[in-house]
């Protein structure tokens, strides 16, 4: 279950740009994702397009 | 006859066009804002409002929003001058707009399947191939509280398809109107052919975005309020192919106000 300190993949259409494994550092309400540090740089992202890297 | 000399530049300087634009909202250092939907001199754009967009092209009649152009009566026409000022640092892109769309839905997350017309034959050589046309997500009213990534499905120069791409630049909660997202190319492409489908990695929550092809004829840095200028020399004389339909784009330095006001000139023959 992908919660705030989180390993995740993220899945197509978006594993092109952004093919390694990123950590989630916060969840957006108001949006209801999850927000990624994508090496510096933060994104939102639907739990649809996530994939939780078995730890 | 076309243009070939210095001389022949000069021969055909037509009067020059001012504009005159004052942007509001706040904006993101380093991060573009296109100033097409801002009132001012020329007065503001509108955008589409379906999925498949419309082209755009001065040839008919000018297109609310563009800087004045009409048709050469024959040759051809380029960019022969461009003289702007800013209240705060930045760089002020000229660019020619080749198509737009709407119709979004902002809050969903599956993919938005788009059928783009054929873009005019206004690409770097003049076809309708897209060397060196780019994709840009403009927003025409202020998004919510999210940072989506997008993802754009597209056709590039050569004609192939099933190419994606994502914001170059990372978008931020709360975008104003006018924000501008240039998107990359998948590597290898060189410009977009035709456009497939957009994909918001999370619900933007609200607000409005339109997808913008152009194509970038001329840049030119300024420091805050200190003139600057291309003569016909520093601009590279960029063919400006008919139908051109010539907008800018602002890129701050700093996340104040400005204005920018300046001059536009073309030469043709």
């Amino acid at each position: 279950m992908i919660g705030i300190g989180s390993t995740v993949r993220v899945l197509e259409p978006f594993s092109e740009s952004f093919p390694g494994e990123y950590t989630v550092v916060a969840h957006n309400d108001a949006a209801g994702g999850w927000t990624l540090d994508l090496d510096g740089v933060l994104s939102d992202f639907d739990e649809t397009y996530l994939e939780e890297v078995a730890g | 006859m076309t243009i070939t000399t210095l001389d022949g530049a000069i021969a055909g300087m037509q009067p020059p066009r001012p504009f005159a634009k004052a942007i509001t909202p706040t904006l993101v250092a380093g991060k573009p804002q296109s100033l097409w939907g801002l009132g001012g001199n020329p007065g503001a754009g509108s955008w589409d409002t379906t999925l498949n967009g419309v082209v755009l092209s001065s040839t008919s009649a000018m297109v609310n929003g563009q800087l004045y152009h009409t048709n050469p009566g024959s040759g051809n026409a380029h960019l022969a001058g461009l003289t702007a000022m800013a209240t705060q640092a930045g760089m002020l892109l000229l660019c020619d707009r080749l198509w737009h769309n709407g119709g979004f839905t902002i809050t969903s997350t599956g993919s938005q399947s788009i059928t783009s017309p054929t873009f005019p034959a206004r690409d770097i050589a003049g076809s309708t191939n897209g060397d060196g046309v780019y994709l840009g997500l403009e927003v025409s009213a202020a998004c919510g509280a999210a940072a989506p990534t997008i993802t754009i499905g597209y056709t590039n120069q050569a004609g192939t398809a099933s190419r994606t791409a994502t914001n170059s630049f990372a978008t931020a909660n709360s975008p104003a109107a006018g924000s501008f997202f240039p998107i990359g190319q998948q590597a290898g492409d060189t410009g977009v052919r035709s456009v497939q489908s957009l994909t918001l990695s999370v619900s933007w929550v609200s607000g409005t975005i339109n997808l913008v092809a152009y194509r970038v004829l001329a840049a030119i840095p300024l420091l805050a309020l200190i003139p600057n200028d291309l003569d016909p020399l520093t601009s590279r004389l960029p063919r400006l192919y008919d139908g051109v339909v010539p907008f800018l784009i602002f890129v701050p330095n700093t996340t104040t106000a400005s204005n920018i006001t300046g001059v536009y000139t073309e030469t043709q023959g």
